[in-house]
């Protein structure tokens, strides 16, 4: 049954792709003036989970989407209006198929009262009980075509499924029954390529069929009918010449002679796949070896130094070569993974507008950059920071209708989220025309806090700054959509882990822009090598503020504390590497060491490394598979001379230091 | 020569899910020459193609050797099911 477990998994993996696609569009539709394209787009996606769900048997998918589909399809015919209510039963029918494809995943079976409240509305919706998914096949007489319509056409549909065809979830049966709903059909089935019962690998299809369709329907909505098999069968449709606008002869138009020659014509056919989809594993796998393969290439050159070009001028060029096919593979390597932003910007619309219900906002969203690529690491990691900012822009950034009419804006508030490359670097922004950063509220809160001293006098820039501080929040109250203080700072802090920076840019009054800056991928970083003793190490460059050798007078000591440096009058933790990491032979002074200046979060800290090697684009190796844990690193990664050098975690290192450097510039 | 006759009983569902558990059991079939094999389907609850392929690939196979195949007691969805996709032949000596 493994082979059958695979193909649920590929079932189940489209079955979320769907329900993003149906909730995007269900969200986009516009209520006044239903897109007839967009209404069937969100059938065909309900269709196609309970087209899947039949084939493995998971019988309450089927059912519920049944109802789903039927409502979806009154949609589609007009009979059922769409209006805010239906759409928000909708997307609670959306959920519940997560929910229900959630615990097909998971081997589960759901419990039977899940859904039935949404489900009784859709049936309400539709007018009135659906027949179940049992007798949803029409009698054979509605297939019966009226031969008194003058518009019928006789179609030829050659179906030739390919071998893995059930593997994807689809159903031939179901198939050729929804084609019997478009009209009267002849269906000749080919079993040629069928083999006997001691060949048989029973869960391939071997067989293929000929269907002469005779119909008023356009050739569009046959091609609907095999919209999701496309990719796995080949599929021939074509209008008898003779037979277009025929009457009520039709029925006695006779049957040609089918040359079809399954085999042969499937294996002769130009299969139309343009994408195939891999199991991530096996992507990662690659992705590996590619990083292995760098850091041969990198050991190779450094080896091949000090080599005399003039002497070894084939191995040199060979090697330059070698660097450059290695560049050009790991690119293309990582392009694999690059995946669309779309996929969880698509997920904001829905938050959006249940936060607005919910907080009696009127709010919209307006995206851009949909299809801006990243890589799927880094997908994975932004989704909850980018819907915690989301959150805090509907919260806290967009006022109230009628504040926002006294305040001569529009009532309805708008977020615009964008992504864009810039820099080889991707650049998200989160921009609302709400009130802005409350510059008085947010300084007059960090001092009650104790976030920062009584008589500090901070610029703007940093005030509005302020927001991303460990337990700060200016919530009058606190709600279940922001308000508890431990959002902006792990917001920051998450995307400081990924090599990243987030700033505000405050227009008080008239709004404020999120600014997030995450490297295109997380298997690769920029890096700065620094030595100490005979470690090496790698600080990632984006962390890096600034380098200096600061005056002994600069460096003091805090009771019970690390030492402090006055860099400019801001005095900064200082973070001995050696003490940390047990290095013996260390330069222990910092003002006869080297100080990199890094920032962490709303942090700065200064690291005492012996020396800066260089600067370098390394491969991260992580740990995870292989040792515990180690508190201040993130990785590892080779070097050119093979060395294994420690990746380090400045958010870690940061919560080493005992209290915030502002407090320690007081007690100095 | 008079053919062997032999008897099985399909299984309540023959979908995707259940296919090679019963392509299995019918390999173990002894279906030597002009067998007539009775299949008996009035259990059958539920059939897609994956089992109506089945039932071909047994019909193909009998016939192969110059025996029989009879299908007993399909209910209305079996019948529906093998005239949906074309091989109601397959049920041509039904009873």
């Amino acid at each position: 049954m493994a082979d059958l477990d695979q193909f649920k998994h590929v079932y189940i993996t489209e079955c979320f792709e769907l329900l993003a696609d149906m909730e995007e569009r269900l969200l986009g539709l516009n209520i006044e003036a239903a897109d007839n394209e967009a209404l069937n787009a969100i059938f065909r996606c309900a269709h196609s989970i309970k087209g899947g769900s039949g084939a493995f048997g998971l019988d309450y998918i089927t059912n519920f989407t049944h109802v789903l589909e039927a409502l979806l399809d009154s949609m589609r015919e007009g009979k059922v209006t769409p209006s805010r209510e239906v759409v928000d039963t909708l997307l609670k029918a959306t959920d519940i198929v997560t929910q229900m494809i959630h615990a097909a995943k998971d081997g589960v079976c759901p419990p039977p009262e899940l859904g039935a409240d949404i489900k009784s509305q859709l049936e309400q919706f539709a007018g009135g009980e659906i027949k179940s998914t049992k007798s949803a096949t029409p009698p054979e007489s509605e297939t019966e075509i009226d031969g008194r319509d003058t518009n019928q056409r006789v179609w030829r549909i050659d179906f030739a499924p390919h071998e893995q065809l059930f593997s994807t979830g689809n159903e031939p049966l179901l198939i050729l029954r929804e084609l019997a709903q478009l009209g009267k059909t002849e269906i000749t089935p080919y079993t040629a390529r069928v083999p006997e019962i001691a060949y048989l690998n029973a869960t391939l299809c071997h067989i293929c069929w000929s269907i002469q369709l005779t119909t008023d329907k356009p050739e569009s909505s046959i091609r609907e009918v095999f919209e999701f098999v496309n990719d796995c069968c080949d599929l021939k449709i074509e209008a008898e010449p003779a037979t277009l606008s025929i009457s009520a002869t039709t029925a006695a138009v006779p049957q040609r002679s089918v040359k079809l020659a399954p085999a042969e014509d499937a294996a002769a056919r130009v299969t139309q796949t343009t994408s195939i989809r891999v199991d991530l594993d096996k992507v990662d796998r690659l992705v590996n070896m590619v990083g292995e393969l760098v850091i041969t290439e990198a050991m190779l050159r450094a080896q091949t130094r000090d080599f005399a070009v003039e002497k070894y001028a084939g191995l040199m060029r060979g090697v330059d070569e070698l660097s450059q096919h290695t560049r050009e593979l790991q690119e293309a390597v990582m392009g694999i993974r690059m995946q669309p932003v779309k996929t969880i910007f698509s997920r904001m619309p829905r938050i959006v507008r249940d936060i607005s219900a919910q907080l009696g906002k009127d709010i919209r969203l307006v995206t851009s950059g949909e299809k801006t690529e990243v890589d799927k690491t880094v997908i994975e990691q932004l989704s909850d920071p980018l819907m915690h900012m989301i959150r805090n822009s509907c919260d806290h950034g967009i006022e109230t209708p009628d504040i926002r009419t006294n305040t001569g804006k529009p009532a309805q508030g708008v977020i615009y989220l964008s992504a864009t490359h810039r820099g080889g670097r991707i650049i998200i922004e989160i921009r609302d025309d709400g009130a802005g950063v409350n510059r008085e509220r947010v300084l007059a809160k960090a001092k009650e806090k104790g976030l920062i001293a009584q008589d500090a006098t901070p610029a703007n820039d940093e005030i509005d700054n302020m927001i991303f501080m460990a337990g700060f929040s200016t919530a009058e109250k606190v709600t279940n959509v922001s308000g508890r203080g431990v959002g902006m700072d792990v917001v920051k802090r998450n995307i400081e882990g990924m090599g990243g920076s987030v700033r505000v840019t405050n227009n008080p009054g008239k709004g404020s822009l999120f600014t997030v800056s995450l490297p295109l991928t997380l298997a690769i970083l920029d890096g700065m090598i620094v030595r100490v003793g005979t470690e090496n190490y790698i600080i990632p460059i984006t962390s890096i503020i600034e380098t200096l050798r600061p005056k002994s007078d600069d460096v003091r000591p805090v009771e019970g504390h690390s030492d402090v440096i006055n860099v400019r009058g801001e005095f900064v933790s200082v973070i001995y590497l050696h003490r940390i990491f047990n290095i013996t032979d260390a330069q222990d002074d910092p003002s006869k060491a080297l100080v990199v200046l890094v920032e962490s979060g709303h942090q700065k800290m200064g690291l005492v490394v012996d020396e800066l090697i260089s600067q370098q684009q390394v491969v991260i190796k992580s740990l995870e598979a292989n040792a515990d844990p180690v508190r201040g690193i993130s990785g590892a990664t080779i070097l050119g001379d093979g060395r294994v050098s420690l990746i380090l975690e400045i958010n870690d290192l940061a919560k080493m230091i005992p209290q915030e450097p502002q407090k320690f510039a007081n007690a100095a | 020569m008079q053919g062997v006759y032999k008897a099985f009983v399909l299984p309540s569902v023959m979908t995707i899910e259940t296919v090679e558990v019963l392509a299995a059991e019918l390999k173990q079939l002894p279906l030597s020459e002009k067998t007539d094999l009775v299949l008996d389907a009035s259990h059958v609850e539920s059939i897609t193609t994956p089992g109506v392929q089945l039932i071909a690939s047994l019909e193909k196979t009998l016939s192969a050797q110059g025996g029989t195949l009879t299908i007993n007691g399909a209910r209305n969805s079996f019948t529906r099911a093998l005239k949906d996709v074309g091989l109601e032949s397959l049920l041509g000596r039904s009873s």
